[in-house]
């Protein structure tokens, strides 16, 4: 994903240097916090995205030592600094962050939009349309069947009648088949990847957002009358998810051709339109109910695929990464709630691990069927455990539809996420190593290190895209 | 307007303001020296006029303004001691050092034997009223003058004199402003229970470890890509420590960009990254300083103030110019202190400092005086430089349209300047 150079290995002394730093990191707003407990109004934000930056990246680089990946390192960070632990992300900062969270959100989909090529999805029709029926389908279903079996030990399931349970069960299931596209591109951004593993696992996780927005549909309206008895199957929903859509599209569609205009035309400071525009669309796609990541991930889609500025997108996207992707899993991280997971823990880890066995029969079915190589068939499972965002918002969106599970559903979600979200990234990065796929986008890839003036995208005239041969055979891999 | 149309507003603001003061020499060109237009803009579209920003919408981007000045802080930190790429000769600056103190005293002096005349304030008002506009207003507008410089192409003894007293002024100022923040505000938390000196040390000592840990992480990140996360890292939690503890943001900012240039190797690295930045983030603060100005309960009193500092500013600037044209600046002629009032970039951190530190009646008047004072150097204090350093012979001449023989421009003034923020 970044085209920077790959920094030399540090030794003992530079280790050493990165642990006493994060000491200061904690230290110092530790120390301070502890003067003076209550900031006034919104400024504990600064300090809070200081934080994060910094103690992310810091641990990131610790825990590279055993081999875990960035993301782990920015979790940690947020859970770390987060309202459980030490307290320097606070409640209140934590829902602050919402809008950098949006913008992140933004900036991630429209870099996976821009990741998806046709050729590589052309090239991969076969195994996708087989990975996607398999893995939502046959795992909506099999989750359903687990979640009735383990029902009883389920607090928010607990008292409900056999045809609600069914109803409960189906949510379940749709939220078990969510993936996550920002977990994915950042590991991708940190291993520079390239190979079949790194293609599928971006055709199938972009992809299945969209998978996932049309089963949630068709799950809510069958779901409703099981949960709620006065409730009736409403067609309407999906009138309301065809406009939704269809919207979507267009709108990501019309903001791509735009960006490319702009791109083509002007492609300087690529940073600040970026911004503008995440914040902007996100702000609209909001106003018009319409699907955010969709929207963007179209953006970034006609971009890549209809013009020839797709490049030049994603260089410029992958150049906010240092800060994106640091801030997004570090405020995760700071959000998760450590004593709900703690109370829950068991039958947290009872359906994460139902939902990741599931995850691996499934991606074996499908690709046997399918005919994939080696590389996908035993390993095509890892990059579908990681769940974070996206799982959440369908836990928040279920919530909403369906109060009468007075936020159970909803704690349960956070749990299994939990796990989910420090367990999955682990395993992908662990797969792409054993598919030696790691490093593979680096050779002959990135500026030189003295183009280091690049690295504020801001002023970024003309961002230097990747010489051809990185991704010159359609591959979608990262770089 | 709502939070996001104001956001997307300052965002376009600051593609402007990139485009003004860091992008092509063409566009550079444009707008006033000092930015003087934005703050009007600001006012303008603020709750005094349009009512397209309301209090509440500027209160609410409060995190943005302050992260902006901390940015803007520390890439004049790294900058301090250049001017176009050359080192600040010692005498100017020392000059500088001297002129700004005696500027600072004057002022604060004034303002207190005012606002005691006039009444209406406390004992502990007036010492932060008068604290707070001598440090606004004691500088010279650095910023401003090196793009009136590099616009009119001027070089020569008296431009390089002029950026050496300018930066050898900015010190002072950071400093006061940094005590003004241990000394102003009451504490009535754990921090207040520390002496004030140690709160002075805490506050340059937050500059310090940041820089050191910028430094060596930047040096051993330089070739990958992460360089930009922990810039913006180190200089938010610096920002933020300092917020928490009120002290001032400014003063660790600024002292955190010079250390990272007196120790780190990779800073010119930095500075590439942060200048350019920093410059297109003045503008949307800019903005948003106009909208912060508040003239509700301001009467004759606050007027008085406001002349009586402006007043000394330039009275205090134009001895200290005449002494300096019969010594260092001969040749510059009796006006040299006029050219030397140009208020700039620091006039508006320490102004929207202490404003958001002291909100109210205080921090409203010092803004509104920080303004003025960048509204009458643009008026007086460019045109002066200008038509000073036009006589000195150190602006060419332009080249006639037809006919007539051009004017060689010097051999000097033929040297691009290096802009800041360009990599030499």
């Amino acid at each position: 994903m970044s085209h920077a150079a790959a920094k030399a290995p540090l030794g003992v002394t530079g280790r050493v240097v990165q642990a006493a730093a994060l000491a200061v990191v904690v230290g110092l707003p530790l120390l301070a916090s502890m003067l003076v407990p209550q900031m006034r109004g919104t400024l504990g934000v600064v300090s809070a995205i200081g934080f994060l930056l910094l103690a992310g990246t810091l641990l990131s680089e610790l825990l590279e030592l055993i081999g875990l990946p960035h993301l782990t390192g920015y979790l940690l960070a947020g859970i770390l600094g987060g309202p459980y632990l030490l307290g320097l992300v606070d409640h209140q900062t934590v829902e602050q962050l919402s809008p950098v969270n949006t913008l992140a959100l933004a900036l991630i989909a429209l870099a996976g939009g821009a990741e998806l090529r046709m050729d590589n999805l052309r090239a991969q029709a076969r195994t996708l349309a087989w990975a996607t029926l398999i893995q939502s389908v046959g795992v909506l279903v099999i989750i359903c069947g687990l979640f009735l079996l383990l029902a009883r030990w389920i607090p928010f399931a607990q008292g409900l009648a056999p045809l609600a349970l069914v109803g409960a069960a189906l949510l379940w299931g749709t939220l078990s088949v969510t993936r996550s596209p920002s977990a994915l591109l950042g590991i991708l951004s940190q291993t520079r990847a390239k190979g079949p593993l790194t293609d599928f696992s971006i055709g199938f996780v972009m992809s299945s957002d969209i998978v996932v927005v049309l089963l949630l549909a068709v799950v809510v309206t069958v779901a409703r009358p099981m949960l709620d008895p006065t409730g009736q199957i409403g067609f309407d929903d999906f009138r309301v998810l065809g406009h939704e859509l269809l919207g979507s599209v267009a709108l990501g569609t019309t903001m791509g051709l735009i960006i490319a205009a702009y791109l083509r035309l002007v492609g300087k400071n690529l940073l600040l339109v970026i911004v503008a525009l995440g914040f902007g669309l996100s702000e609209a796609t909001r106003y018009l109910h319409l699907e955010t990541l969709l929207t963007f991930m179209s953006a970034g889609f006609v971009v890549q695929n209809l013009t020839r500025q797709g490049e030049k997108l994603l260089h410029a996207v992958e150049e906010t990464g240092s800060v994106v992707y640091v801030v997004f899993f570090g405020t995760a991280g700071a959000h998760l709630d450590v004593p709900l997971l703690k109370a829950m823990w068991p039958i947290a880890i009872a359906l994460a691990g139902a939902r990741a066995l599931t995850t691996w029969g499934a991606a074996r079915l499908s690709s046997r069927i399918a005919g994939d190589p080696p590389v996908i068939r035993t390993w095509g499972f890892a990059p579908l455990v990681s769940q974070a965002g996206l799982a959440l918002g369908v836990a928040v969106m279920v919530e909403r539809q369906f109060p009468a599970f007075k936020g159970g559903f909803q704690s349960m979600a956070i749990g299994m996420v939990a796990i989910n979200e420090m367990v999955g990234p682990i395993l992908y990065k662990f797969a792409l190593e054993r598919a030696g796929e790691v490093g593979a986008a680096e050779h002959g890839s990135g500026p030189p290190p003295a183009q280091l003036a690049a690295a504020s995208p801001l002023t970024a005239a003309e961002p230097t895209p990747p010489p051809p041969s990185a991704r010159g055979d359609g591959a979608a891999s990262a770089t | 307007m709502g939070g996001y149309g104001v956001l997307l507003g300052l965002l376009l603001l600051a593609f402007i303001g990139n485009a003004l003061l860091g992008a092509s020499r063409s566009t550079r060109a444009v707008g006033l020296a000092s930015g003087v237009e934005f703050v009007v803009l600001g006012f303008v579209l603020g709750p005094h006029a349009l009512g397209a920003l309301s209090r509440d919408t500027v209160a609410g981007f409060e995190p943005v303004l302050v992260v902006a000045l901390g940015w803007a802080a520390f890439g004049m930190g790294l900058e301090w001691g250049t001017s176009h790429g050359r080192r600040t000769g010692v005498p100017g600056a020392l000059l500088g050092f001297v002129t700004t103190g005696v500027v600072m005293a004057g002022v604060g002096g004034t303002v207190h034997y005012a606002t005691g005349r006039l009444g209406g304030y406390s004992e502990r008002e007036r010492w932060i009223l008068a604290a707070a506009l001598s440090v606004c207003l004691s500088a010279t507008g650095g910023q401003g003058i090196r793009r009136l410089a590099e616009r009119s192409s001027a070089s020569g003894p008296i431009t390089r004199l002029v950026e050496d007293i300018t930066e050898g002024g900015v010190l002072l100022p950071v400093l006061g402003l940094g005590a003004l923040f241990v000394y102003g505000p009451t504490r009535v938390d754990a921090a207040g229970a520390l002496p004030s000196w140690v709160l002075l040390g805490v506050t340059v000592a937050i500059g310090l470890v940041m820089a050191l840990i910028t430094a060596v992480l930047v040096e051993k990140e330089l070739p990958g890509g992460q360089v930009w996360g922990l810039l913006m890292g180190t200089s938010l939690l610096a920002v933020g420590t300092a917020l928490r503890l009120d002290l001032a943001t400014v003063t660790t900012a600024f002292l955190m960009g010079v250390t990272v240039r007196l120790v780190s190797r990779a800073a010119p690295a930095v500075s590439a990254i942060v200048a350019p930045t920093s410059q297109a983030l003045v503008v949307p603060a800019l903005v948003l300083m106009g909208g912060m100005i508040d003239l509700r309960g301001s009467g004759a009193a606050e007027g008085i103030v406001l002349g009586a500092a402006l007043a000394t500013r330039v009275l205090l600037k134009g001895l200290s110019g005449a002494a300096l044209a019969v010594g260092p600046a001969r040749g510059a002629g009796p006006a040299f202190g006029v050219a030397l009032t140009p208020a700039g970039t620091l006039a508006v951190l320490c102004g929207v400092s202490v404003a958001v530190e002291f909100p109210g009646k205080m921090g409203s008047l010092v803004l509104t005086v920080s303004t003025a004072s960048l509204l009458l150097g643009e008026l007086i204090g460019f045109s002066s430089l200008r038509t000073l350093l036009k006589r000195a012979g150190e602006i060419p001449e332009p080249m006639p349209a037809f006919g007539g023989t051009p004017t060689p421009p010097k051999a000097e003034a033929l040297a691009t300047p290096v802009v800041r923020g360009e990599v030499p």
